[in-house]
């Protein structure tokens, strides 16, 4: 008969908190440190200076960024002394003996360490509280927020540093899987990334990771703050805003990846059952989990280091889509096999691997051949691959060219326009080879004469999917604009299309969502303006100079009239030459609602209480613009050209 | 009872047990002998539940022995690397065993602190080997065990301590029924103590038996013959006999056979030898030549 299932036993549990109570001791000394008697020495000094909510709000910050840092770099040492035996075959074979079950030694190996880190953060808490107290500062609602910012993080680092020791039978690899795994999404994303951008032409290079939640220490990085709550109230002559409140912002997150940790601790139950005594010693000691080390560490070493060896060796005057296929494909292999062997010699703990793990490491070169060769011939269609225009939900656009001074950005959304962009998109990825050789053989870039620029687009589908290309040299010529396929001509027609050059006249250039269509804008209200001029003599010398000021009106009907001249496409432009302008400016105040995202809570950073953000404009106004010139005169304003 | 059946255990490849089965019936005491690397120690392992079998079954008193700590309780074991905690010093073991085991003796602690002579609040990892071990039997045998595994038990005692622990064993076996399984390589050391013998080699047990029947079974007899002798394979063959190992000096040839003593002595009669004795064989002997033909004789190299 079975003997029945217990998950504690109190004699390992009181021999854990006895053989590492040093461990547990400064840590706690450490954590009273950095809280309660930082807060003690701090107030003593400055709490007649600091109101309640500002002494809560630095607290609460001090244990959420403390403790959170405390808990990533504290919570392995814990886990590799709660589970230190399973690094020493005789301590394995001891305790294995002994009469309990795989389950009981877990948990009550798991409960030792954990309730060590958490029983000195609870001491910590409360005596920071009785501190805050002392002072006249009490808040059970930050107690609790303190408590819950130092167990969060903690019940998930330690979790997680649990999960790495079950994986390992040596003690000096668990915080290396520890810190590399806690990051290790986001460095192989980045690396595939920066790789893809050896290979691909039109590659974003946008290294912003997107698969950040896998990597916790660094989302968590992201996300953990403290916030403050401000309630207004009128005084008369205006409003007065005060703290009424702190909030540990980030904390939907720490629920998250708490939840995450008792999962990894059943997980790490599971594969404790599976793991073999005789394993103690073992790199990985989980026998399914070291094809997976190996493989793992072959593809980051052809990654990292073959991009390293590729740029010493071949790479460091290429750009993206411009590289040396052999060279790159060299030094993968030469990487990959390095990181082969070396994982090799790792799990069988010998260096003489290389006879017996020959066909893996042809696999892995042939493999990374394969590779690249896919890369190289595009064989996923990534290159020439452009959205068709009705599949495109909208689309952000930035292009600059540096000899006539244009630059333009801007998020678009209308039919003609896309198809306008996806032919001039098209035409700059079927110029491929010619732009990589221009670039290639010209000593000087960007070719006087020519247009030398970048071009980035970032399609969103209907389907919800996000293209994004870049092309970071881009060169087009003016004696192909005769061309209706060529990059020039398609890249002119769509920069004059009529919402493209509403955009450039009166779009409004904001920094959080870059050229917005200024009919999109919520309750747009103008509030003034003016118009100046310095009126120059035939000799180009001082004459004398103007200005005047426009009411709201006037304000809106000059706007009006400018939107008029560019939707009747008498705003057109080149990409070569600069526009013709005004010799004078125009400037434009209006207020307006941002409602960019109202459903994730944004703000727009210089909103006022009622949300409303101020701005101005100043579109350039040129001879072609009729409309606008004769607003301006009805306004008995008469601009004087050059 | 322990009952080990079609025992199979593999480390990367290697396969430390082929197929091993064992019993030791309740009470005895059990040498299990064979050469280095023979699978002793895997099996011991197996029996404390520290190795899960790949294939075959573990099984005492007929409950499986893999995670079953009901089972485990009835079981103390003194490794060839016994395990204690690096700060502790007996006393703190005696704590920590005492919690596993429920019928933990501290009577019979005390008691055996007159025969072992330990001090007991001397860190355990500042004693000689020898008082390691010592140490480790005094743990063992308060934890009451109904069996007892022992893998190099008195390896490092000095021979009055070996005495000393082999009556410790021998009383708890007499009073307490305690069944044991030791594996030594001191096969003069296990003749003496054991009633039951395996012998393993390559992770297999080639042959388990009770040590008077293995006696009984094996046969050293001196011979004289008139004239030539005859071949060694005429002598086994008509009546099913085994030749084990076979050395002449002079005319007096040594032979050893598997077999009835009476049945031997009658075949080679047939021959009219001038003299034959039958001369009684150590463990050791049967060790020995039990392996050679398990090709793993002892060979006659010239450095």
């Amino acid at each position: 008969m079975q003997s029945k299932t217990s998950y504690f036993n109190r004699t390992v549990f009181i021999n854990d908190c006895k053989r590492y109570w040093p461990l547990t001791a400064g840590y706690g000394l450490f954590l009273l440190l950095l809280l309660p008697l930082e807060r003690l020495t701090t107030l003593n000094h400055t709490s007649e200076y600091l109101s309640a909510w500002n002494i809560c709000y630095k607290t609460l910050e001090i244990a959420a960024h403390g403790g959170y840092w405390i808990a990533f770099f504290t919570s392995i040492l814990f886990a590799m002394a709660s589970f230190s035996y399973l690094t020493n075959p005789r301590a394995t074979n001891g305790l294995h003996a002994l009469p309990a079950r795989r389950e009981t030694l877990y948990f009550t190996h798991y409960l030792s360490g954990l309730c060590g880190q958490l029983s000195v953060q609870v001491l910590a808490v409360l005596l920071t509280t009785a501190v805050l107290t002392s002072r006249g500062v009490f808040d059970a609602h930050l107690t609790g927020l303190m408590l819950l910012a130092m167990i969060l993080p903690t019940l998930f680092f330690y979790s997680f540093g649990v999960f790495c020791m079950i994986f390992t039978g040596q003690m000096l690899a668990a915080p290396v899987f520890y810190f590399v795994l806690n990051i290790l999404v986001v460095g192989v994303e980045l690396l595939v990334r920066t790789f893809a951008g050896n290979f691909l032409y039109g590659w974003s290079g946008d290294t912003t990771p997107v698969l950040i939640e896998f990597s916790p220490v660094v989302k968590l990085l992201s996300e953990i703050g403290v916030g403050k709550d401000y309630a207004y109230s009128s005084n008369g002559a205006g409003y007065a805003q005060r703290i009424s409140g702190v909030t540990l912002m980030g904390i939907g997150w720490l629920w998250f990846y708490a939840a995450v940790g008792l999962v990894l601790a059943a997980l790490g139950l599971l594969v404790y059952r599976t793991r073999h005594s005789e394993a103690t010693g073992n790199i990985v000691a989980v026998n399914w989990a070291r094809p997976v080390f190996k493989y793992g560490v072959t593809f980051c070493a052809a990654l990292a280091l073959g991009q390293l060896l590729y740029y010493l060796f071949f790479g460091q005057y290429r750009y993206n889509g411009d590289y040396s296929l052999a060279g790159t494909l060299l030094c993968m292999a030469a990487a990959g096999l390095i990181g082969y062997f070396a994982a090799e010699m790792l799990l069988k703990k010998s260096l003489r691997v290389f006879r017996s793990g020959w066909k893996g490491a042809a696999g892995v070169t042939a493999a990374l051949v394969l590779l690249g060769c896919c890369m190289t011939f595009d064989l996923t269609g990534y290159e020439g691959y452009v959205p068709d225009a009705g599949q495109i939900q909208s689309a952000r656009v930035d292009f600059a060219f540096h000899n006539s001074g244009v630059s333009f950005h801007a998020e678009l959304s209308d039919a003609e326009t896309m198809r306008l962009l996806t032919e001039a998109h098209r035409a700059l990825a079927l110029d491929k080879a010619r732009q990589q050789r221009v670039h290639r053989e010209t000593d000087e870039w960007p070719i006087p004469g020519t247009g030398g620029g970048w071009f980035d687009v970032s399609y969103t589908l209907k389907s919800g999917r996000i293209v994004t290309r870049s092309y970071s040299h881009i060169t087009i010529y003016a004696e192909e604009l005769g061309d209706p396929a060529s990059g020039a001509a398609t890249l002119t027609a769509f920069y004059n299309a009529p919402i493209v050059a509403l955009q450039r006249s009166v779009g409004w250039d904001d920094w959080a969502s870059r050229v917005t269509d200024p009919r999109t804008l919520t309750d747009l209200r103008f509030t003034g303006g003016y118009v100046d001029q310095e009126v120059r003599d035939a000799d180009g010398n001082y004459d004398h100079s103007w200005e005047l000021d426009l009411s709201p009106a006037e304000a809106k009907a000059v706007f009006d009239a400018i939107s008029r001249d560019a939707l009747a496409g008498r705003v057109d432009a080149s990409l070569f030459d600069n526009p013709q302008s005004m010799a004078g400016s125009i400037t434009l105040f209006a207020s307006y609602i941002d409602t960019k995202d109202p459903s994730s809570g944004y703000i727009h950073p210089d909103a006022d209480e009622d949300g409303r953000v101020t701005a101005n404009f100043c579109p350039v106004v040129t001879t072609r613009m009729i409309d606008t010139i004769t607003t301006l005169c009805s306004l008995g304003i008469v601009p004087e050209f050059n | 009872m322990i009952e080990v059946r079609d025992l199979v255990k593999s480390f990367d490849g290697f396969h430390a047990l082929a197929g091993a089965s064992v019993t030791v019936p309740k009470g005895a005491i059990y040498g299990l002998v064979g050469p280095n690397g023979a699978g002793k120690t895997t099996l011991l392992r197996h029996l404390t539940g520290v190795y899960r079998q790949d294939a075959g079954t573990v099984r005492i008193d007929g409950q499986d022995v893999w995670e079953n700590a009901a089972v485990k309780m009835r079981v103390a074991s003194i490794p060839d690397d016994w395990y204690y905690f690096m700060q502790s010093n007996l006393r703190d073991m005696m704590a920590f065993y005492r919690g596993f085991y429920p019928q933990f003796d501290v009577a019979r602690y005390e008691r055996l602190k007159a025969v072992f002579g330990l001090d007991e609040t001397q860190a355990i990892r500042r004693m000689s080997k020898g008082m390691q071990k010592q140490a480790a039997f005094w743990l063992a045998m308060c934890c009451m065990p109904d069996c007892l595994i022992l893998d190099e038990p008195v390896d490092g005692l000095d021979p009055v301590m070996r005495r000393q622990v082999w009556g410790l064993i021998m009383q708890d076996v007499s009073e307490r029924g305690t069944t044991v399984m030791v594996s030594s390589h001191n096969l003069r050391e296990l003749e003496d103590v054991c009633d039951h013998v395996g012998i393993m080699n390559k992770g297999t047990v080639l042959l388990e038996r009770s040590l008077s029947e293995l006696q009984d079974n094996t046969v050293k007899i001196q011979i004289v013959f008139e004239g030539e002798a005859p071949k060694v394979e005429e002598l086994a063959v008509p009546t099913q006999l085994r030749v084990l190992h076979e050395s002449v000096v002079g005319r007096v040839h040594t032979i050893i056979f598997r077999g009835a003593q009476s049945a031997v002595e009658a075949r080679l009669a047939t021959y009219k030898p001038i003299f034959m004795e039958a001369v009684p064989l150590t463990l050791e002997e049967i060790f020995i030549y039990e392996l050679g033909g398990a090709d793993y004789a002892v060979k006659d190299i010239v450095l």
